[in-house]
């Protein structure tokens, strides 16, 4: 099959990035935050493997921590996300069509705001952190969630397992948790799955702008913005930044090609000549 | 084998008189006719020992049939037949992934070698289709219109013209509608429209009523019997319903598990069916079955594996006249009035 | 005795479209079934049958007329009298694989309308497994499968197993929609056949909603002709198939 060297690479990147950050702790060589400016600005050698940054601290273990702050966060803040975006899809879907309209018309214009000033101005009323960050996200990808899951909802309604459960006498909440919900799995994850770099992007561009992660938190975005000053100087620390960054993007990328892959299959598509 | 074949199943009367279109009815008189003239018959589509293979799978094995100028041919055949595939076949259709041996030949060129380019000019051209779904042929955002005059180049007048003879009223109505404001027979005679429109050699016919409910499947029966007098060569079509395919062709060729089992006329085939299998196809047909039968009739068992190596006769394990050879060796080809049926029941 | 599903002057419309006049999909229809028979729904496509059929368990509301299934009368979509309808009616579609949610196993599809009605203290667990299991076993699916999805057996096999959730709850009356609709010739005697017996066994009463006048030949004991939403000839079926009186019917025994 095409999609399997897509498959490992994104599964193989994706699980280091995990791996990276479960076990953060006990991999990282040095404390994250331990200041040591005897040390600052150096280049990769054998006892820092990929230098220190300007106050002294291992670069590596920033990194490691990094990870595990992007873990946390992308899990928080997707599950959330998702949750929001399936009950209010469901409801606009499946409910009366007033509410429906209703919902989606929320919906479509949080998803024409611009994001970034949305994500200063929200930042300017409660405040820099990753909390902050956080809620941005969910703000931003639920009413996409709720989106596909209407229009999934609207063309599973009509399909004669949904209509057979209702002549059976399910409740609209069985239908929904047991036949709606799994048959629409599919597109979500992949969905999901190209959320993930996203959700990233948004936290190193709220760091860079001093609205995101707070130091000394050693979030990727954090590493990114303060190695920017001192690129002249010390370019490891970007690119020891970055690094991460790319790789997450390309394995979660990866993995949502290779799950649409999966899907399509699936129905059966045939080449003719 | 083929030599028998071609003795047998070429009658002379399927040669096109270009004055007189040949029916069941005309047939004996032509007979004469040409037999006395020694005129050679002409194929329009010669299959030699055709198969196709998708992997392991044996989707049609070693089939031979000759199509001659204004012959009908309807091809029986039930799921797991490989009627589908041989329809493909005819369309020059057949999936990339398809591995073919033997010869399919329309009008000499090999169908099956051609390529992508050669195939592409027939299709439309010469070799028009009609599909079991009507809306799957039609592209649901092209107006009627669009479509028939973008199909085989034709004029708009030409295509009003076309509607008008397939039995649509306010034909240029139409023209401006979507396929989705149609109903199932009125797509499918858009469909047979198009096809016609391309002054087609031949006309292959996959499963063309199928989708239809009773009454309009009568319709577009008649529809296509009308139709051959506009096909300028043959026509095959393709069904599970030995009563469509009775009202419309001249020969009948049974499939089973990929294999041609009887060939012959329709009235022979329904009147003194030869082989086990047809027989029994005829007994299940539930518009024959007299009332009083306690119990529905089937045919037990199931369809061989495709994959596995065929090995006598591939309809053995099912027959109810079954012998000890048959499981051994292929059964042979015995002639019939108008045809061959493959049985080693039939002998003598 | 009371028959099983007795409808009259059932009206079911359209739902009116934006400056649209509200059209009738069914209009005044009436026929009862008593238990144990089976009553032939025949029509072409638009005629509303299959309308009609979705209306007696409450999919698609109706708008006049009185409907009756085993003494019970819902008057409204929200009716509570519903619930037991359903529980009471099993109904089967036309293409049995679409019927079947592509993501559950064959057993669990069939074990669904136990968990549905199952309420407190009454099936739950191993003996709802049981029941369709045995079920299963009754429409004579090889036991390999009980574990297939629907994508993986036969359109013959997904009948059985349609069959087999729509009689689990042991109905009094089943809705079939085109009970050979794409099934090979050589099986669909299979299908009748098992239909039959579990008609003789279960004492059911079926209603079979089709455009075959040679199914409802066989099957039925009355027959009622739809065409444009209305009943336009029904009886008996040997007096219907003997002496039609409408044109449509007898359009359509024309070509059997």
């Amino acid at each position: 099959m095409s999609s399997r060297p897509l498959l490992w690479t994104g599964a193989i990147c994706v699980g280091v990035i995990v791996v990276s950050a479960l076990l953060s702790g006990p991999l990282a060589p040095y404390d994250p935050i331990a200041i040591a400016p005897h040390i600052r600005l150096l280049g990769p050698s054998l006892a820092h493997l990929l230098g220190t940054d300007q106050l002294g601290r291992d670069v590596l273990s920033r990194v490691l921590a990094g990870s595990e702050i992007a873990l946390n966060l992308v899990i928080g803040s997707v599950a959330v996300a998702l949750a929001a975006g399936i009950i209010l899809g469901l409801a606009a879907g499946y409910g009366p069509r007033v509410l429906g309209g209703a919902i989606m018309l929320v919906c479509d214009s949080i998803m024409t705001l611009p994001m970034m000033l949305c994500a200063l101005a929200l930042a300017t009323v409660i405040g820099p952190g990753l909390f902050t960050v956080g809620l941005v996200v969910t703000a931003f990808l639920a009413p996409a969630y709720a989106r596909i899951v209407r229009g999934q909802s609207q063309v599973l309604v009509g399909r004669d397992y949904v209509i057979a459960a209702r002549a059976m006498g399910a409740a609209t909440l069985r239908v929904m948790l047991r036949h709606l919900l799994p048959n629409m799995a599919g597109p979500l994850l992949v969905q999901v799955a190209m959320d993930v770099p996203t959700v990233i992007g948004i936290e190193v561009g709220m760091t860079f702008l001093g609205q995101g992660a707070e130091p000394p938190q050693p979030s990727w975005g954090a590493i990114v913005s303060d190695g920017f000053s001192y690129i002249r100087v010390a370019p490891h620390i970007v690119l020891a930044g970055s690094l991460p960054i790319v790789i997450a993007t390309v394995g979660c990328t990866f993995l949502a090609e290779a799950l649409r892959d999966a899907m399509d299959a699936r129905q059966g598509k045939d080449g003719l000549v | 084998m083929f030599e028998r074949q071609k003795a047998k199943t070429c009658d002379c009367a399927d040669v096109h008189a270009p004055a007189l279109r040949p029916g069941p009815e005309n047939k004996s008189l032509l007979l004469l006719f040409f037999r006395k003239e020694g005129l050679s018959c002409v194929m329009l589509i010669e299959i030699e020992d055709f198969s196709v293979r998708y992997g392991r799978v044996k989707a049609v094995a070693q089939i031979s049939l000759q199509i001659a100028r204004g012959d009908v041919l309807g091809i029986l055949g039930e799921s797991g037949s490989g009627k589908s595939t041989l329809a493909l076949a005819l369309m020059a259709l057949l999936p990339r992934h398809a591995r073919v041996s033997g010869r399919l030949a329309f009008e000499g060129l090999d169908l099956a070698r051609l390529d992508p380019a050669g195939r592409r000019a027939l299709r439309g051209r010469k070799i028009a289709a009609v599909f079991q779904d009507p809306f799957a042929s039609l592209n649901p955002v092209m107006r009627i219109g669009t479509q028939l005059a973008a199909f085989a180049g034709a004029t708009r007048e030409a295509a009003i013209d076309m509607l008008q003879r397939v039995g649509i009223g306010e034909p240029e109505r139409r023209m401006r509608q979507y396929p989705f404001e149609l109903s199932g027979g009125l797509r499918q005679r858009v469909a047979i429209a198009a096809a016609l429109l391309c002054a087609p050699t031949v006309l292959v016919a996959d499963e063309p009523t199928t989708a239809l409910d009773a009454a309009t499947e009568r319709q577009i029966l008649a529809l296509l019997r009308e139709s051959r007098a506009l096909v300028d060569g043959a026509m095959v079509i393709v069904s599970h319903d030995l009563s469509v395919l009775a009202a419309l062709c001249t020969r009948i060729a049974v499939l089973y598990a990929g294999e041609v089992v009887e060939l012959g006329t329709a009235t022979d085939l329904l009147r003194a069916p030869r082989h086990p299998y047809t027989r029994a196809l005829l007994a299940c047909d539930l518009r024959r079955l007299p009332k009083s039968a306690a119990r529905f009739p089937t045919i037990a068992g199931q369809l061989p594996d495709p994959a596995l190596p065929r090995r006598g006769c591939v309809f053995a394990p099912r027959c109810p006249v079954r012998l000890p050879c048959c499981a051994e060796q292929a059964p042979p080809v015995i002639a019939a009035p108008s045809g061959f049926v493959r049985c080693h029941a039939m002998g003598a | 005795m009371s028959p099983v599903l007795q409808i009259e002057g059932l009206t079911i419309r359209y739902p009116a479209g934006f400056m649209r006049p509200p059209r009738m999909a069914v209009c005044g229809a009436g026929f009862c079934i008593a238990r144990g028979q089976t009553l032939a729904l025949v029509g072409g496509s638009g005629s509303g049958k299959t309308t009609l059929a979705r209306a007696l368990l409450g999919l698609v509301p109706f708008h006049a007329g009185i409907l009756r299934i085993d003494g019970h009368q819902p008057k409204t979509s929200r009716d509570r009298a519903w619930k037991v309808i359903r529980q009471e009616t099993g109904m089967m579609f036309q293409d049995p694989v679409a019927s079947l949610d592509p993501r559950m196993t064959v057993w669990a599809s069939v074990a669904e309308p136990l968990a549905i009605h199952g309420g407190p203290g009454a099936l739950f667990g191993r003996a709802r497994w049981q029941k369709a299991a045995a079920m299963l076993d009754m429409v004579g699916l090889p036991r390999t499968l009980y574990t297939s999805r629907p994508a993986e057996i036969s359109g013959g096999q997904a009948r059985r197993v349609a069959i087999a959730r729509a009689l689990v709850l042991r109905p009094k009356l089943v809705i079939a929609d085109e009970p050979t609709a794409g099934l090979d010739v050589s099986v669909q005697g299979d299908v009748l056949n098992l239909l039959v017996d579990l008609q003789a066994e279960l004492g059911l009463a079926y209603l079979m909603v089709t455009h075959d006048l040679s199914v409802a030949r066989h099957m039925a004991d009355s027959i009622a002709v739809m065409q444009g939403g209305r009943i336009v000839e029904q009886g008996a079926a040997e007096t219907i198939l003997a002496a039609p009186v409408h044109e449509y019917t007898r359009s359509l025994l024309a070509q059997l």
